[in-house]
């Protein structure tokens, strides 16, 4: 495993790919803060109002970039083991197969990790100048970036479990692509009627309390809300879109369920892997 | 050239790629028009209310969606189309019986270009036979629409010119399709983002506490978002050339200048076709 894992990050640290999606992160990072710096300018006659951005704003949108970043990058740089054979080498060389598929999830997760922090990097160095500081408690801030940190392990073991089942690079690209397109879209579509209000509107009262009005036909409760929002926080795509607002109902729950995607990703994937034919 | 054409129509024929993207055509243009149906009855039938009748249900709602996701589609089918072509060798073999390089290029631009137009088609087919009898047929004044169905083919041929530059100057057909796939999203970002500046207000209103008590509109003062002279200028050409901005208008059906979107989508498509045509000439195929 070890050698896997050693022999991966080597590769890795040649693949121009991998560079390529480093200094396209990095770039995107650096676009962001100076398009909140150009947005400051714009409004500075509104005063120091119209001017303050949150760093949570745009600190977490790598959850969003990543998940197309890596479904490009896994098939591209994995889908080589299939094309030049190098899966089969490996088997011969005595490694079984659970090894070399959790060697290439780990690889693909430092990656992610290498390239969030190539996101990250410039939106806190030059965002220090121009954000206000989170207004969030530590503890919180401490669990959305663990929980957009299993977040990118969770769409690396999706993508893992596509590209080490599908021998076709092209192929798993185009599933990786097009699969997270489809979920962004199940995710928005979830969203929606979660976001309708409980209550059209709120009344004053003479006393001066503020009682809810009439009751919104569009809101949806009871079982079906309990439903919608397990699904989105179980879904990746779900998570990704709460964490890019920075407003997250359920803090602790995500990086849980994002800890079971992996486990669950990783054990079909596995199991598919074990079975397949190499040829 | 008739010879590879029909060469192309029939591996065209015979793979499922092209029947499943129309599969997904059709299948996404009749759930359109029953979800703009189910949408309404949700909302309630009361059209006389004036915020109800926003809502109503028409088919030209939905009729225009395809022109926002063809482009993904064709980004799929185009580049695993002729990507096989460079790995499976045919390229070489067309060369080899005597095609030119040129006739290759074009055989292969029309063939991507007449299967996504049959993916519209069966979009459009299964949108009207579903949604006619439950929307009834178009509101809007018939010049509109077949204007919209015009520009829309001539933007979807800008779409194909593009992603036949990229699927025949390229070898390896998985960098083809993820050129094509992330590239059509990060052009439907830009057209997104031009069109958010584009519609901000030049005004904005908001609300301060009269002497009172009450809570009434403020004066209002110039949206520091506004764009205006050459800047507005522009975002507006960029969001009129990007295939993917003109998408965004066709779907929403809001378009000032047909024949300058229909103008700007004949010239991207020349200027790609030119310069994929040009590029392949000199490729080195190994």
């Amino acid at each position: 495993m070890r050698n896997l894992l050693s022999a991966n990050l080597l590769r890795l640290r040649k693949s121009r790919l991998f560079w390529g999606l480093l200094l396209l992160l990095f770039g995107l990072g650096v676009l962001f803060t100076l398009r909140r710096l150009a947005d400051q300018v714009r409004w500075s006659a509104w005063g120091a109002q119209g001017a303050r951005y949150y760093l949570t704003v745009d600190l977490f949108t790598y959850a969003l970039f990543l998940g197309f970043g890596m479904a490009a990058f896994i098939p591209l740089f994995f889908g080589a083991e299939y094309s030049d054979g190098a899966i089969r080498n490996k088997l011969i060389a005595g490694h079984s197969r659970l090894s070399i598929y959790l060697s290439h999830l780990i690889t693909s997760v430092v990656a992610a990790l290498c390239a969030a922090g190539a996101y990250v990097l410039p939106v806190l160095a030059v965002g220090f100048f121009i954000y206000e500081p989170p207004a969030l408690e530590a503890g919180t801030l401490a669990l959305l970036v663990l929980g957009t940190l299993v977040l990118l392990a969770a769409y690396c073991a999706l993508y893992t479990l596509v590209t080490m089942n599908c021998s076709r690079k092209s192929t798993a690209a185009v599933i990786c692509l097009l699969g997270m397109l489809a979920l962004y879209i199940v995710s928005g579509n979830v969203e929606i009627p979660l976001m309708h209000p409980e209550y059209l509107n709120w009344v004053v009262t003479e006393a001066g309390e503020m009682i809810p009005g009439d009751p919104n036909p569009r809101y949806v409760g009871g079982m079906e809300r309990v439903v919608l929002e397990t699904l989105q926080d179980l879904l990746p795509t779900g998570q990704s879109l709460q964490y890019m607002r920075a407003d997250v109902a359920h803090p602790a729950r995500l990086p849980l369920y994002a800890l079971i995607d992996v486990a669950a990703f990783t054990a079909i994937g596995a199991a598919l892997f074990r079975k397949k034919d190499l040829k | 050239m008739i010879k590879l054409l029909s060469a192309n129509f029939l591996r065209l024929r015979k793979t499922n790629l092209i029947w499943g993207s129309l599969g997904i055509c059709v299948g996404l243009g009749a759930l359109a028009a029953l979800g703009e149906f189910r949408f309404q009855v949700s909302v309630g039938a009361d059209l006389s209310v004036p915020e109800v009748a926003q809502y109503k249900a028409l088919l030209e709602k939905q009729f225009f969606e395809y022109a926002a996701f063809i482009g993904i589609l064709a980004a799929e089918f185009i580049s695993l189309f002729l990507g096989t072509e460079y790995s499976d060798a045919t390229l070489r073999n067309k060369i080899a019986v005597g095609h030119s390089r040129l006739s290759i290029y074009a055989a292969n631009l029309i063939t991507g270009f007449a299967a996504s137009l049959m993916c519209i088609a069966g979009y459009m087919l299964s949108c009207l036979a579903v949604g006619t009898p439950l929307l009834g047929w178009f509101s809007k004044p018939a010049p509109l629409l077949l204007c919209a169905i015009a520009g829309s083919v001539l933007m979807l041929a800008a779409f194909c010119a593009i992603f036949t530059f990229v699927a025949m100057n390229c070898a390896k057909k998985s960098t083809s399709v993820v050129i094509c796939l992330l590239g059509v999203f990060a052009l439907l970002l830009a057209a997104v983002y031009l069109n958010g500046r584009l519609e901000a207000p030049e005004f904005i209103t908001g609300y301060e506490l009269s002497g009172n008590g009450e809570i009434v509109d403020a004066v209002p003062e110039p949206n520091p978002n506004y764009l205006t002279g050459a800047k507005r200028e522009v975002y507006q050409f960029l969001y009129d050339l990007l295939p993917t901005g003109q998408s965004l208008q066709y779907t929403m059906l809001n378009f000032t200048d047909p024949a300058r979107l229909m103008g700007l989508a004949a010239a991207v498509c020349a200027v790609f076709t030119a310069a994929g045509a040009a590029l392949l000439r000199r490729k080195d195929l190994k």
